[in-house]
């Protein structure tokens, strides 16, 4: 890790002094135990906060659109990015949010990160207080326990079946030696939940959503909604009522925003590490994630010069759940 | 302290669920639930006993005063014939169980918007004048707990009816106001060995709480600092979700609707959060505070200064749940330290 970090600051430092950017976007140590938190660098001397731990939980491309005064400008950011921040940042490109060379990527092979709010229930009902990481190991203590846990038990859902822990387009790659696992196929994270009858689907589904506080935290730390307004907000047509005791209304939210991220969606993880209320909101774009890959042999943000899935149309493409002429 | 010690009683754990039984009687019972391994305020079920062994809620109890959707009227009839649809609903006295000293607290400052010489929220009203508070002290406050930094502690007894120490094998019940000291007589009596556990307890608890923020000298602080560029800095990760509105027991900001479907409609409150784009966003679609750092500023200004200003107390408890659960770990008590050292 540490040699990751200095690597980062080697690349951060020497790009802001050749003013190449106007800015990087990368981690810095959190105010709580098992928390990385994004940061923004300007100056050359600032990036020695700048930190790389499998805490970063956060998909930093989600801050690209924040910075279009910028990118109007002429001005390129630098993005320090693990595989997933990275898809999202050609996803962004595909989609002419920013230039491919108005974004620096630095490239992190990424080791998958840790569930942080699966590490918290391990402490519950107490909470953790110190949590540091080395090797294959997390040492969590807190009010009278220590624990010792293997990091591979507490990857997230999403990074377990993550194919692409080395960015697939990067300037400068920090060096390391990750491998993609065997386990990298999505269809393993979806295969239980696939094989329920649709009640029981459905019954998964409107339980979780059901917790609902409408929030958005999973809309604003996804990178792929980045919508000036967001169908939930619209009030000319209203398309959506705006209460908590309408079932319809929350389910609505969740199914439509799966819809508007078919064949958008990086299967970062961020939605459900935002999440107040725990809610596995990822359940439903998994699935389309491997219906992109099934039917289009399509994968999210992996080549800048690629149209998104949605956006082109070949004779050849599959015509399943197409109704048949008879 | 006379007053407490005449009416300070305890009841042994295995007997609480028979305590709740009683309570059920008459009350509804709203307390603490184990949800999903984390704990929420809902209303138990037959039976059911509380989930005491808990920190603190993920979300505070304000909902039972101020929800999240609250219909204002239902009416039904077309444009120009619309008639009210009323019904006069009992509502049942209810009791919230095992409260925290913080949330108790953000309910005296929500009673200063919400009834008040000038105003009085009938909604807001009714719902409090129905509800008993029973308290439950804080053993192990969290390591994000900042309530001492406000006219509150992790054993203020203030603004509850009944209040609870945990003692290990005992709950200490202690009546507080008259209603409460009623409802607990039958239970056993306490001695005075039991208050000297409690104050024991409060002091280990209190030793916990290291480092909470001095917030005396910010509201005047801020006001002149609106125009300063720290806001930009304080704000850059802010995703602009509403995690710190929606969990905060103080946030209060609500948003008005009309829901019509075929013949029947409603008028309808719903809680709002300054850190969303639509927020005062103007029917002529004019947004004044259209960057993050403007919203951010709004919601420390609202808290800290505004609120200060208008009802002559700060708008924080100090429970620390913005903290924990910001997607983006923005730390407000950094944020206060910030503002102090400027």
């Amino acid at each position: 890790m540490e040699k990751i970090e200095e690597k980062i600051r080697e690349i951060a430092g020497k790009l802001l002094k050749d003013k190449k950017v106007k800015l990087i976007i990368g981690f810095e140590k959190g105010t709580l135990p098992l928390k990385a938190r994004p940061t923004f660098v300007r100056k050359p001397e600032e990036v020695e906060k700048l930190i790389w731990n499998p805490f970063c939980e956060n998909n930093l491309a989600v801050y690209i659109p924040f910075y279009r005064r910028y990118l109007d400008n002429g001005e390129s950011i630098g993005v320090i990015a693990k595989g997933c921040d990275v898809r999202s940042l050609v996803l962004h490109i595909q989609e002419n949010i920013a230039k491919r060379e108005q974004i620096f990527i630095i490239g992190i092979p990424c080791e998958g990160i840790l569930d942080r709010k699966r590490i918290e229930k391990e402490a519950f009902p107490g909470e953790i207080t110190e949590a540091s990481e080395k090797d294959d190991k997390i040492l969590v203590k807190g009010n009278g326990f220590e624990k010792t846990l293997k990091k591979k038990d507490f990857l997230c859902e999403d990074c377990i079946v993550c194919s692409h822990r080395k960015p697939v387009v990067y300037d400068e790659l920090v060096e390391g030696d990750v491998k993609e696992t065997e386990a990298a196929d999505r269809q393993n994270q979806i295969k239980e939940f696939e094989s329920k009858e649709p009640d029981e689907r459905w019954k998964i589904f409107t339980e979780e959503v059901s917790r609902c506080i409408r929030c958005y935290a999973c809309r604003n730390a996804c990178p792929a909604c980045y919508c000036k307004e967001c169908f939930v907000d619209c009030s000319k047509p209203q398309w959506l009522g705006t209460t908590v005791d309408s079932e319809t209304d929350l389910q609505l939210f969740q199914i439509i925003r799966t819809f508007h991220l078919a064949g958008r969606c990086v299967n970062c993880g961020s939605c459900n590490r935002a999440c107040p209320m725990d809610i596995n909101i990822s359940l439903l774009v998994n699935k389309l994630s491997v219906d992109a890959k099934r039917l289009f042999n399509y994968e999210t943000g992996i080549d800048v010069n690629e149209k998104p899935v949605l956006n082109k149309y070949s004779e050849d493409d599959s015509n399943e759940g197409f109704f048949e002429e008879h | 302290m006379k007053d407490s010690l005449k009416s300070i009683k305890h009841i042994e754990k295995d007997k609480l669920s028979e305590f709740i039984k009683q309570l059920r009687k008459d009350f509804t019972v709203i307390a603490p639930r184990n949800v999903k391994d984390f704990v929420l305020f809902q209303e138990l079920k037959a039976d059911e006993e509380p989930y005491l062994d808990f920190l603190n809620s993920r979300q505070s109890p304000k909902e039972y005063f101020f929800p999240q959707t609250e219909n204002i009227v239902e009416y039904e009839g077309v444009t120009d014939k619309r008639v009210p649809i009323v019904t006069e609903k009992q509502m049942r006295k209810r009791i919230i169980f095992g409260m925290r000293p913080c949330d108790v607290t953000s309910l005296s400052i929500l009673d200063r918007l919400f009834v008040n010489e000038d105003y009085v929220d009938n909604y807001y009203k009714r719902l409090r004048d129905n509800t008993l508070i029973f308290g439950f002290g804080c053993s192990y406050p969290r390591m994000t707990c900042f309530c001492t930094s406000f006219d509150s502690g992790p054993f203020s007894t203030k603004g509850t009816d009944v209040f609870i120490t945990d003692s290990g094998d005992t709950f200490i019940i202690e009546g507080i106001t008259e209603q409460g000291k009623k409802l607990i007589e039958k239970l056993l009596d306490g001695d005075k060995k039991l208050l000297k556990t409690k104050s024991e307890i409060e002091k280990k608890a209190l030793d916990s709480i290291t480092t909470p923020p001095n917030v005396e000298k910010i509201p005047e602080k801020l006001k002149g600092l609106f125009e300063n560029p720290v806001w930009e800095v304080i704000s850059e990760r802010c995703l602009g979700c509403g995690v710190c509105t929606y969990l905060c027991p103080t946030c209060h900001c609500f948003d008005i609707q009309d829901e019509v479907i075929d013949n029947k409609g409603r008028r309808v409150k719903n809680w709002d959060s300054c850190m969303f784009p639509i927020f005062t966003l103007h029917g002529s679609g004019h947004q004044p505070r259209e960057f993050r750092f403007q919203r951010m500023r709004q919601r420390i200004m609202h808290k800290f200064n505004y609120y200060d200003e208008n009802f002559d107390i700060i708008a924080c408890c100090g429970c620390g749940r913005c903290v924990t659960e910001c997607p983006v770990n923005i730390d407000v008590r950094e944020i206060l330290r910030t503002i102090s050292e400027l």
